[in-house]
């Protein structure tokens, strides 16, 4: 059977080798137009404090492990354990797949490449952020490379469609990337996908506690783009601002996609303390930048991807903007903890081509690889018996990452530290997110006691209120 | 004609045994999506190879067969029969009010109001929770199960897939030979001809755009039953245009374009991403190549490469000069 | 709506009108004259827009990144309409099919050059900041209100061009007989890869212009096609005074929606052009094909 496979796939490279032939035939006339985008314009800009982001995201890889190509060989030799690492490197998010890849590099070299013995190997597989690639990638990555575990995926409807494949793989593994959807792991779980990372409603933890005590908000409004996401990152704020006291006067939710701001900007309520805001990329600029054009009065406060490194690194005249803005998520650049600090070390030794800093991607992609490998040292690398001792072993895992303790939940999701940061500019003119407050051991219900808060409801965009939320933990 | 025959029956054979030779992954994961893939395609070869109308919304058409199945099924707790029923019924009827807004406009207008309709649908999916539930879309959409086996289970699923693609393409090409395709060739060629012949034109592209949206409904059935899902990201702007894409690369006139051009096209997204970065520079290349270069798709060049040894591998679905591309 | 609300929506949407106007001209000016469907319009929109800020941001001038973004999309216009839509002129679909195609390596590689990061613009300081408007005591941005004049004298001088000048009456001329023009000894080819060049040029000048409004990002080329594809159907394709009122109703549709039910208002514009289609498929201003 496999001999035969390997015949007919090699059939199909020559078909395609065929196909792409007749492209590249063509090239020549073509160039007239494809060279017309890549005419040699100004090189990138000088100021841009990540020079890595224009560098091919399959930058040779420095570990000897995960040098091998997915398709050299199908399926584990002997004495090998093949892990495959499901991530964006395609489209606008590539930036955040290399990233990720980097991660599971870090943690895999951390292991010296091998545990028990077995060389570990590393199958990498783009996706497009959609969940139907997303699961269509997965598949080839199990059935195809005959990986044993996924690392991944990226973003949050991506975890979901994985969580969902998972149940049907009982014996293969899936630890997460660094999606971020709660339901993942909070309602119907499955049984053999573990999160060694903290999910969008954990990233907020700290968040309405420090806006409510410290900086004295007590009316807010939010805005956010209407999907599962910023639902549960503006729940995660809520759930603690509004059981201190505050008050959210008003939600606005807008469509995926929407790219001018003013009107909402306009529609915004003047007798409000500060809005709570969670757009990313390209949205959080716009934001921010119309927000200053119209005069906005009231202060702005930050979901995880609002005031993310990619968005601080915006080329331009962004940064007047952002400064002071408070905000939270699960890494903190200038965390002083040694180990964070140790672990950007390794970073910035493996990875020359890097980032300044390890992003949240390299960090949530390594905590889950180190997790899975952690388990696979508890069991010696043993695969055997459909993977179940591996999978139990998982679940017992624990271990001291870079930014503070980690072990898991009855749901195999991560209870571990957050941070509440604020943007500031550093010594070198950058702008970066300085710690303020650590948050030790979040868990997925913020320290909430979990029957009341699992009848809150999946978080959509008009659940959960903050009458609701002070009605069923009390203000 | 017979050497015809003979390789028709050999390729029947040969996808008839696939699963008892082939590698499982490719006989679940590459050829299983062409042939759903090739239906929804097929779904538009049939509009522009005989109507001349090229579609960007079959795809929106095929997703709303798997809303609507998602739709009864989870949301509404329905059994898989009705489910069935309601999908392809919502496929055909949103077809048939996309083909009466659109019958008015030709040509490159038709194409434009099919992709402003497909946009409709993509934003109400995506921001309607009660029934489209929103961004997220709809988990956990189950297959049929029949006698104890899930219809998704490969070597089933690839049959199904392969029944129900052959008699799809069986249909298509039926219907070229009956007054009803003929009378949609003529009116390609010559709208105003048949006009003034006393058919009713517009009451023919209707039809036509309401059969298309049948045909997209069956192959986003099989779509959503695959995937166990279904998100609006399964019918935005880029999941449109692959359509059309694999319909050109194959051949927007042949019906076994519509299956060839499906098989490559999930070759090359399932495999290219290991070898380049930039698949879709060459991804769009190869359209690029092929639009100017060999109008006819890969099937065009098939079809001379075939006929260069003096035989036809392929007949013509719609023999005319005018391809409508 | 409160009244000074009422106000600033509105102007918010002539202002992204004004937008809307620039950006669609290009498109409409290309499909009157040359009857192409040119569905690369946002990747040349995107292009200008990244050509412009890696200038202005290498020179220290927006103004010159505007131009640049204006003559080297023109430039790349000219190679598109002469490498590869010349040999295919007249197949309508093909030459939609072959812009497809070309948007897609576009996108891919201008991903490649400038990554997945936010370009933000910083224009002179004269037109940015905010404005008070007395009475309502509302601030406006100064841009926005930079672009609507912008807009205004653009569509101004393209009407004094197309009434007045003797190239406008060509071009007049081409959009209702072409065959007509070229029977009577004028040189089509040129006029065609004159048009394609302007209409280009104004889509890469509005990656500027716009992208200062907002920002530049991958994924606004497919926004600003579908944008355009919008305001030109509505307007009648190929028709000035058609484009303009649609930007502005298409616009104004969908600011005003944003504020009042934000959750339907992605839907609102679309509805907008099938209503238009479904009653005058040859737009507000078009003339029946």
């Amino acid at each position: 059977m496999n001999r035969q496979e390997r015949r007919l796939s090699r059939r199909v490279l020559l078909r395609r080798a065929g196909l792409f032939g007749l492209a590249a035939s063509a090239s020549a006339l073509l160039g007239a137009c494809a060279g017309q985008q890549a005419t040699p314009t100004p090189a990138p800009p000088a100021a841009s404090p990540t020079p890595a982001a224009a560098a091919s995201p399959t930058a040779p890889p420095a570990t000897p492990a995960a040098a091998a190509s997915p398709t050299a060989t199908v399926g584990p030799a002997a004495g090998e354990i093949v892990i495959g690492i499901l991530a964006t490197l395609e489209g606008a998010f590539a930036l955040y797949g290399e990233e990720a890849v980097r991660g599971v590099e870090l943690a895999v070299a951390e292991f010296g490449g091998a545990i028990a013995g077995k060389k570990i190997r590393l199958v990498k597989e783009s996706t497009d952020a959609t969940p139907q690639v997303a699961r269509e990638k997965a598949r080839k990555l199990i059935e195809q490379d005959k990986v044993d575990c996924i690392v991944g995926p990226l973003s949050g409807d991506e975890g979901l469609a994985l969580r969902d494949y998972a149940k049907t793989i009982p014996d293969k593994t899936i630890v997460n990337g660094t999606s971020a959807a709660q339901d993942t792991t909070l309602r119907d779980p499955a049984p053999n996908f573990f999160r060694f990372s903290t999910d969008g409603v954990q990233w907020m933890a700290g968040l309405g506690t420090y806006c409510y005590e410290v900086k004295g908000y007590r009316r807010v409004a939010t805005l956010g783009e209407d999907y599962s996401y910023p639902y549960s990152q503006v729940a995660g704020f809520l759930l603690e601002f509004c059981r201190l006291g505050g008050d959210c006067v008003a939600q606005f939710w807008v469509p995926i996609g929407t790219k001018d701001y003013s009107s909402v900007i306009t529609a915004m309520p003047s007798d409000i303390d500060a809005i709570y805001v969670i757009l990313g990329g390209a949205d959080a600029v716009n934001f921010l930048k119309a927000y200053a054009d119209f005069g906005g009065k009231a202060a702005l406060i930050g979901g995880s991807s609002t005031i993310d490194q990619n968005v601080l690194e915006t080329k331009g005249a962004l940064r007047e903007r952002v400064i002071g803005i408070p905000g939270a998520m699960p890494v903190a650049a200038d965390n002083p903890d040694p180990a964070w600090k140790a672990w950007v070390d390794a970073y910035r030794k493996q990875f020359p081509q890097g980032l300044s800093t390890p992003s949240l991607f390299c960090w949530g992609y390594y905590v889950n690889a180190k997790g899975l490998l952690l388990g696979l040292q508890a069991v010696n690398g043993d695969l055997s018996d459909g993977q179940k001792e591996l999978q139990a072993a998982l679940a017992k895992v624990e271990f001291d990452g870079p930014t503070g303790h980690i072990k898991l939940d009855k749901n195999r999701q991560a209870i571990a530290n957050n941070f509440v940061v604020e943007v500031a500019e550093g010594p070198d003119g950058n702008l970066y997110n300085k710690l303020v407050r650590v948050v030790e051991g979040v868990n997925q219900t913020l320290g909430l006691p979990e029957d009341k808060y699992l009848a809150l409801g999946s978080f959509t965009r008009d659940n959960p209120t903050c009458e609701k939320i002070k009605q069923t933990f009390g203000s | 004609m017979r050497k015809t025959r003979l390789l028709a029956a050999l390729l029947l054979l040969l996808l008839l045994t696939f699963p008892l030779w082939g590698s499982a992954y490719f006989v679940g994961r590459i050829f299983t999506p062409a042939l759903f893939f090739g239906i929804i395609a097929l779904s538009l070869s049939l509009l522009a190879g005989y109507g001349g109308m090229v579609s960007l919304a079959q795809m929106t058409l095929a997703g709303l067969a798997g809303y609507g199945y998602g739709y009864l099924t989870i949301t509404l707790g329905q059994p898989w029969w009705i489910g069935i029923l309601a999908g392809l019924a919502v496929a055909t009827l949103a077809a048939l009010v996309f083909g009466l807004i659109a019958v008015r406009s030709t040509g490159i207008y038709f194409l434009m109001i099919t992709v402003a309709l497909g946009m409709v649908a993509y934003a109400l999916a995506n921001q309607n929770r009660s029934i489209f539930g929103g961004h997220t879309g709809i988990l956990g959409i189950r297959a049929p199960e029949l006698f104890g086996h899930s219809l998704v289970e490969r070597t089933i699923f690839y049959y199904l897939c392969l029944a129900v693609g052959l008699a799809t393409y069986g249909f298509v090409r039926y219907l070229a030979g009956t007054p009803f395709g003929l009378a949609l060739q003529a009116l390609r060629d010559d709208p105003r001809r048949l006009c003034t012949l006393g058919y009713n034109v517009a009451l023919h592209r209707v039809a036509a755009f309401t059969l298309s949206g049948f045909l997209a409904g069956i192959g986003g059935l099989l779509l959503v039953w695959y995937n166990g899902a279904i998100s609006p990201t399964t019918i935005d702007l880029t999941r449109l245009i692959n359509i059309l894409v694999i319909a050109v690369i194959g051949g927007l006139a042949y019906a076994e374009g519509a299956f060839l051009g499906a098989l490559v096209f999930v070759l090359v997204t399932n495999f290219a991403s290991s070898f380049t970065q930039r698949f879709n520079t060459m991804i769009g290349l190869t359209f690029l190549a092929i639009v100017l270069f060999s109008p006819e798709g890969l099937s065009g060049i098939a079809l001379r490469l075939w006929s260069l040894l003096r035989r036809t591998l392929l007949t013509r679905v719609a023999p005319s000069r005018h391809t409508g591309l | 709506m409160s009244w000074p609300q009422f106000v600033t929506v509105t102007l918010n949407g002539l202002t992204l009108a004004a937008l809307y106007f620039i950006v669609a001209i290009g498109f409409t000016l290309i499909f009157g004259v040359l009857r192409v469907v040119n569905l690369a319009h946002g990747s040349l929109y995107l292009f200008g827009g990244y050509l412009g800020w890696s200038v202005a941001d290498r020179t220290g001038s927006w103004v010159l990144g505007a131009v640049a973004a204006l003559f080297v999309t023109a430039l790349a216009g000219l190679l598109l309409q002469l490498g590869l839509l010349r040999r295919i002129h007249g197949q309508e679909l093909r030459e939609a099919l072959v812009t497809i195609g070309v948007s897609i390596v576009a996108a891919d590689l201008m991903l490649a050059r400038w990554g997945g990061f936010t370009y933000d613009f910083s224009p002179p300081e004269v037109i940015t900041g905010g404005l008070r408007i007395p009475l309502l005591d509302i601030g406006y941005p100064r841009y926005r209100l930079f672009v609507l004049a912008f807009a205004i004298a653009l569509g101004l001088i393209l009407w004094f061009v197309l009434a007045r000048t003797r190239l406008g009456i060509t071009v007049r001329a081409a959009i209702d007989d072409r065959d007509m023009v070229a029977a009577v000894g004028i040189d089509v080819q040129r006029l065609f890869a004159l048009m394609f060049a302007v209409g280009a040029g104004l889509a890469g000048l509005a990656g500027v212009i716009g992208g200062s409004v907002l920002s530049i990002s991958s994924g606004e080329d497919a926004r600003y096609l579908l944008a355009s594809l919008i305001v030109v159907i509505v307007g009648g394709m190929g028709s000035l005074p058609g484009t303009a009122v649609a930007a502005v109703l298409v616009a104004l549709v969908e600011q005003y929606s944003l504020a009042l039910f934000p959750t339907y208002a992605a839907i609102v514009s679309f509805l907008l052009m099938v209503v238009v289609l479904a009653l005058r498929p040859q737009g507000l201003f078009g003339r029946p094909a």
